[in-house]
């Protein structure tokens, strides 16, 4: 008997308690399965009713009947079916996924996006693509299938498999992702002739050619549901704990291994079908959960995965006929439906991540190595790191696309430089100063964020803030004819109401650390989400351009963008550093700060408002980079210790160099093309982070 | 202590022989821009595409061209540009004028590279509106900015940026025979059509691309080039749909394609079997009209579909031959 049927026998006592819990619920669970069913047909329906050949409702009658011509029978069979046919395949096959990862992980967040499957399987099918290869259906999901389950090993790998805490499992997942994204916009650029409509392929679009692909998917994904079902009873059990399970002979490590496999199948599946289509296998789980409230038999494997699914279709259905409702059936062709879900996704991960209570192994002080270092080491290390700014700076200047030396930079510095050079230091110096100090202001920006969420492995980034700042230069670019001034208020203005959403949505009565890193997630996610669509919507054809400010590059940045950045670092430096025992309060944990007289809500609004300012000037600088905010801080940890004291210089210097030295060889790699910075910097800082997590896990 | 110190001085002596290296200049010597400027002739006021008045002291011989279109419109006036945006594409994707192989490579089409642009020491540069000009005019280079396309009247523009193009560079006379050619060709191009009678004088024209089992179509609607040059071959662009307003290019699917009826479908030869093999099995396909009466035809490859006279040639070729 399990336990809920004996819960069951306790909220009626009366009846014989196994046939009341047991009949109970199976009512549940069909009458659920079937209204699912019955909304997903409704759904279906109309879906097949829309498209481009103004086929409607009456002639699906009308096909149903016999009563219709050859031609709408031919569109309705190869062109509606496939489409409606792919987002039920899709559908299912996330939802189910999305609830194995949950069960798996045992965490509420786990699904292909937050487990890097997704973006494993994107990087995997650009590289194919710009290697020249065109695969058959089968060869892509191959080629997905690898990808995906790289992605999602190295994020269960990293973040310590099932026993991960939430806020852990998200930041890996999402830091991976984000890598493996970044990679993948890299072959995007460098490639633009070969991978042109991967852009929209990437965001998810449900459009085939044809039966094909589904008739190879569909068998596919139902053997890999077919399979995990057969694991249900098992996984029940898991969920009582890995210990439990094993004491009541499940084979605990093997049916983990078995189900990861299969669930990320039928991701890869999705994938090659209809490309990358985000947060259907967070929020129909999670939809299903909340049923499960309810009816509890829901809770259940044998039921929760196959529910999952049908919900799954019914949200991409619904999702792509709301799209096509509202933007016309050739306007919607160019918006793609993983946007629309990646959007819906993170109101889902918000609401979630509100609610979510953590208690793991990320929240505890920010801590560094355990060896003591002396003042001695700490004046030594600054006395390497300044020159080694100001070499990285000269370094900048000198490399390019026309190779400088020194002597010109000092012909250029008196003025009396040859028009070749002066035009070359011209352009550069900007471009330098303005790596150098974005890099500097993200990594004070990053600093004050850890200390705030007390968490190391916090950053502007995951708190929505570059994304909202990009959000904003987005929404200026694509509306108006923009300057670049415009677009840097804009950032500012993005970031800034990104941060009070994260702010307002997080606060219930005091600002939990690792609500406010999840909420950033999920803002983030929109915030990105809502970029793709703005950007695709406006300028389907011209994507490289603003693709590149997106990744974070220097291009085209002079004096006027670098000021802002300059001003902030100068004005908010000093008071950062002079507060760096309030900061090393604030890590300690909640209550410290207080008995020592803190006001400590009012101290993290001000130091999150100065972080916003911060990064959102650096995105005016840079564009939007990721990673320098979280790497410095904890490299300069490593280096001289968690004072902030120290740490605080340290991490300013160390990002100035990081960014520096990621525009340079941006800049000089692959002359006179450019790869821009920000993935230069999420190639190198990617290892660094996983390695980051891997010893932050192990130091409990 | 002893492996830090040797560690250090390790470190020092790297950053002193990397600092020894980046010692010395590289001035190069001036050139002389007035001697050539006396040699060529007059001086030339220009209106650009973007209203700006450029002057230049000659007739321009070092262009650096930063889009396709006015990379072949120079290279069809005699001259051979120093430098232009993104080499390796333009003779991948143009065949109508050759881009010998010592021209520099001057950055990607949307993101040029000032740096190598102002080391070919140009005379002029040509760009199209929405490049960042501020640093090349500071330093006194002249940019012509033209605009590619336009879909008010598409063929009158792509003639507007060549004849514009020639004035910078003092080839009117050369500019007059090629565009003469041109009209020439479009007058046989027209008699032929008509000679050869086709069953319908509609057509569409569509490139696509396959992404996964996604096709993605992109028909050329009203305003689009080749639509255009369709027309005045005494053809009729049947594609009405939503278009952007550059280029006249819009989406579709298979679908929508189907519902040209029994006009014929022209599309880009290059690559084009990465798709057609993708959807040839599609009953969508294959019982639209236009392939159940064989009046499907593609143009040859490296016919470019957004370019200046010789491509547009090119593209009339393509059309009588594909009528055929």
């Amino acid at each position: 008997m399990s336990l809920l049927d004996q819960a069951g026998a306790v909220v009626d006592p009366g009846r014989r308690p196994a046939d009341a819990g047991r009949g109970r619920g199976l009512l549940g669970a069909a009458a659920a399965v079937t209204l699912a069913c019955g909304a997903l047909v409704l759904v279906a329906g109309w879906h097949l009713t829309q498209g481009t050949s103004g086929i409607g409702a009456g002639d699906l009658v009308g096909v149903l009947t016999g009563s219709a011509d050859a031609d709408v029978r031919d569109v309705l069979v190869d062109s509606r079916l496939p489409r409606t046919l792919a987002g039920l395949v899709v559908g299912v096959a996330l939802g189910a996924a999305g609830a194995l990862f949950q069960s798996l992980a045992r965490n509420a967040l786990a699904s292909p996006d937050t487990l890097a499957v997704n973006a494993g399987a994107y990087l995997a099918v650009s590289v194919a693509a710009a290697s020249g290869l065109t695969l058959p259906f089968l060869g892509s999901s191959l080629v997905a299938f690898t990808g995906a389950m790289a992605g999602a090993g190295a994020v269960l790998l990293l973040s310590g498999g099932g026993a991960a805490s939430t806020t852990r499992l998200v930041l890996a997942g999402t830091a991976v992702a984000l890598a493996l994204e970044a990679a993948a916009d890299g072959v995007l650029l460098l490639f633009e002739e070969e991978t042109t409509g991967l852009f929209a392929w990437s965001n998810g679009t449900l459009t085939q050619t044809g039966l094909g692909g589904v008739r190879m998917a569909a068998p596919t994904v139902a053997v890999a549901l077919l399979l995990s079902l057969l694991a249900a009873r098992r996984l029940d059990l898991m969920a009582l704990g890995d210990d439990t399970a094993h004491v009541l002979g499940v084979p605990v490590r093997r049916t983990r291994v078995v189900v990861t496999v299969l669930a990320v199948l039928m991701c890869a599946c999705a994938a090659t079908l209809a490309g990358p289509i985000g947060f259907i296998g967070l929020a129909a789980p999670a939809a299903v959960r909340l049923l499960g409230k309810v009816v509890p038999s829901v809770a259940r494997h044998g039921v929760l995965v196959p529910l999952a699914g049908l919900v799954g279709a019914i949200v991409v259905l619904l999702a792509d006929a709301l799209v096509r409702a509202a933007l016309g059936a050739d306007g919607s062709l160019m918006v793609p439906t993983g946007v629309t879900t990646t959007i819906l996704g993170a109101v889902v991960l918000v609401a979630l991540a509100r609610r979510a209570r953590d208690a793991g192994a990320t929240r505890r002080p920010v801590s560094a190595s355990a060896r003591p270092r002396s003042r001695a080491w700490f004046l030594g290390v600054c006395l390497v790191l300044v020159p080694a700014t100001v070499a990285t700076g000269l370094v900048g200047l000198l490399c390019g696309y026309t190779q400088l030396l020194l002597g010109d930079l000092a012909h250029w510095v008196q003025g009396d430089a040859v028009p070749v050079v002066e035009f070359a230091m011209d352009e550069r110096a900007p471009r330098v100063a303005a790596a150098l100090l974005g890099g500097a202001a993200l990594a004070l920006a990053g600093t004050v964020i850890q200390a705030v969420c007390r968490n190391p492995l916090a950053e502007p980034g995951f708190l929505g803030i570059t994304a909202g700042a990009g959000l904003g230069a987005v929404v200026v670019v694509t509306t108006t004819a923009a300057t670049l001034t415009a677009i840097s208020v804009a950032a500012g203005t993005g970031a800034l109401a990104a941060m009070a959403l994260v702010y307002a949505l997080t606060w219930r009565g005091g600002l939990d650390s690792d609500r406010l890193v999840l909420v950033g997630v999920g803002v983030a996610a929109g915030a990105a989400g809502l970029s793709s669509l703005l950007l695709v919507h406006a300028d389907p054809w011209n994507t490289p351009a603003l693709f590149t400010w997106l990744s974070g590059s220097t291009y085209g940045r002079t004096w006027t963008h670098v000021l802002p950045a300059l001003v902030a670092l100068v004005v908010m430096l000093p008071p950062a550093w002079l507060a760096h025992r309030r900061l090393d309060l604030l890590a300690v944990d909640e209550d410290t700060p207080r008995l020592v007289g803190i006001r400590i809500e009012r101290l993290r609004l001000l130091l999150l408002l100065a972080a916003t300012i911060l990064a959102s000037t650096a995105v005016s600088a840079v564009g939007v980079v990721g990673f320098v905010g979280l790497v410095a801080p904890h490299a300069a940890r490593a280096l001289v210790g968690g004072r902030h004291l120290r740490v605080v210089p340290v991490a300013v210097l160390l990002g100035a160099v990081l960014l520096g030295l990621a525009d340079t060889v941006g800049r000089t790699v692959i002359a006179p093309a450019q790869v821009p910075a920000g993935l230069v910097v999420a190639a190198v800082g990617t290892p660094y982070f996983l390695y980051l997590l891997r010893t932050s896990g192990r130091t409990r | 202590m002893k492996h830090t110190t040797r560690r250090a001085a390790g470190v020092l002596a790297a950053a002193g022989l990397l600092t020894l290296a980046g010692c010395g200049s590289s001035q190069p010597s001036k050139a002389e821009d007035e001697a050539r400027a006396a040699a060529a002739g007059g001086p030339i006021t220009l209106t650009d595409a973007a209203g700006r008045e450029v002057e230049l002291p000659a007739p321009a011989e070092r262009v650096v061209v930063l889009e396709w279109q006015q990379t072949e419109d120079v290279l069809s006036l005699g001259v051979t540009p120093v430098g232009v945006a993104d080499t390796e594409g333009y003779r991948t994707w143009v065949t109508a004028e050759e881009l010998p192989e010592d021209v520099a490579d001057v950055g990607m089409r949307g993101e040029p590279n000032p740096d190598a642009i102002f080391s070919q020491e140009p005379d002029l540069v040509i760009a199209e509106e929405g490049t960042d000009l501020k640093q090349l005019e500071k330093y006194d280079v002249p940019v012509l900015v033209t605009a590619g396309a336009d879909t008010e009247d598409p063929v009158a523009q792509m003639k507007e940026t060549f004849t514009l193009i020639a004035r910078a560079l003092g080839k009117e006379a050369r500019a007059a025979e090629v565009l003469d050619e041109f009209d020439q060709k479009l007058a046989d191009a027209k008699a032929e059509v008509a000679a050869l009678e086709p069953e319908t004088t509609e057509f569409a024209y569509v490139d696509a691309w396959v992404m996964g089992s996604t096709v993605s179509i992109r028909p050329f609607g009203q305003g689009s080039l080749v639509g255009e040059l369709g027309e005045e071959l005494g053809l009729t662009n049947v594609w009405k749909g939503e278009v952007d307003k550059a280029y006249g290019l819009g989406q579709t699917d298979l679908e929508g394609l189907a519902g040209i009826g029994d006009a014929f479908l022209f599309y880009t030869g290059t690559d084009a079997d990465t798709w057609l093999s993708e959807i040839e099995d599609n009953s969508v396909w294959k019982h639209a009209e236009f392939v159940e009466k064989g009046r499907t035809a593609a143009f040859p490859e490296g016919t470019w579909t957004f370019g200046g006279p010789r491509s547009s040639a090119q593209v009339l070729d393509g059309f009588v031959q594909a009528l055929q």
